[in-house]
């Protein structure tokens, strides 16, 4: 085991710290927790398992193995990017929803307590 | 008919009372909503005052687009047949509706945009010239994929008729709406016409475009237009 390998499995095992007791006390929730987990575990594998690194960086026609270690982290981070962009857009599109139906169920709620307040008066 | 006037509000309490004025007193058939998108002015308050007009009080700021929709749902919900899109800063006129909303009851258009550009005399305010470069960017890119001239395509002085409404309750886009919208209606089949206005200079407050800001909005907006135009169409 070289110096590289063990850097790799020790970061690769830092990953999978940093989210999965996060994923475990909830404070993410399992649909974004499925790409931290699934990318932290490749890294992982291909970190310990050498000769499959070697295998698919060949298949790449990348030279220098832990290179694609790097390439999967990279792709990794920019799914997530990509998921948290959708994910921001969509509760946007919520909050504003939510803004809207509150303003006019305001509006409402203060015409029922005006007829009513009226209502109370002639009676 | 029942005609509802969509006037959209942030931190305007200078301009308000004269708006609510103008629109009472030169067009009083309409009910008027008033939407407050989450001002830290007086606005609200000042509108209040009022009677007979009806405010919604926005619990965090959407932006133009946000709070037009707002009125739209809510025209839909109590059945509306026109909408009106007025702005609160004083620089549409009231007096200027009934050429407005003309077009609609004789069913000659679904949506109708009221034009600075379209009246031969000068009378009246246009506005600076680098908007107006904007602006005609706006109407190059706008009849290229509608295939119809729209010469003021950042006017916020509107009307809609019920379908219109009923489908921009639910498709309006936000933070500066006017040029998107003309778009997604023209690619959803709406009838648009322009009727020339008279404008006046903001009477009160400043623009929320300016400086940098204007940059980003117009490649914002670009983007926006022609992510509209590539879309499938809603209806």
């Amino acid at each position: 085991m070289d110096k590289v390998q063990i850097i790799a499995i020790i970061g690769s095992i830092c990953y999978i710290l940093l989210t999965l007791p996060l994923v475990f006390r909830k404070r993410i929730r399992e649909e974004y927790a499925i790409l931290w987990l699934l990318f932290g575990g490749l890294l992982l594998f291909f970190s310990i398992w050498r000769e499959g690194l070697h295998l698919i960086s060949k298949l790449l026609g990348i030279n220098y193995p832990p290179v694609t270690l790097l390439l999967i982290l990279i792709l990794s981070l920019l799914l997530i990017l990509v998921q948290y962009s959708v994910e921001i857009s969509k509760l946007t599109q919520k909050t504003i929803e939510l803004s809207q139906e509150l303003g006019i169920t305001r509006l409402e709620l203060e015409e029922l307590k005006c007829k009513l307040k009226r209502k109370k008066k002639k009676t | 008919m029942r005609i509802l006037t969509i006037v959209p509000v942030f931190n305007e309490e200078k301009a308000i009372q004269l708006v609510i004025d103008d629109l009472k007193k030169n067009f009083p058939q309409a009910d008027i909503i008033i939407v407050n998108d989450g001002s830290r002015d007086n606005s609200s308050a000042i509108a209040r005052q009022n009677k007979g007009i009806k405010i919604i009080d926005l619990p965090t700021n959407l932006g133009i687009g946000g709070s037009v929709q707002t009125g739209f749902k809510y025209a839909l919900k109590n059945n509306y047949d026109i909408a009106i899109q007025f702005d609160g800063d004083g620089q549409h006129l009231a007096k200027e509706i009934h050429n407005l909303i003309q077009p609609i009851i004789n069913k000659k258009a679904d949506v109708v945009i009221g034009s600075r550009f379209l009246k031969p005399s000068q009378r009246g305010f246009r506005c600076r010239w680098t908007r107006r470069i904007g602006i005609k960017i706006f109407e190059w890119i706008n009849s290229l994929i509608i295939q119809q001239r729209i010469t003021d395509n950042t006017s916020g002085f509107r009307a809609y008729n019920k379908e219109a409404i009923r489908f921009l309750a639910y498709n309006y886009p936000t933070d500066y709406p006017e040029p998107e919208a003309v778009i997604l209606l023209g690619r959803n089949r709406f009838k648009i016409k322009e009727v020339p206005v008279e404008m006046k200079e903001r009477s009160h407050g400043k623009s929320s475009i300016s400086g940098l800001k204007s940059i980003y909005y117009m490649i914002k907006v670009i983007l926006c237009i022609i992510m509209t135009a590539l879309r499938y169409r809603e209806r």
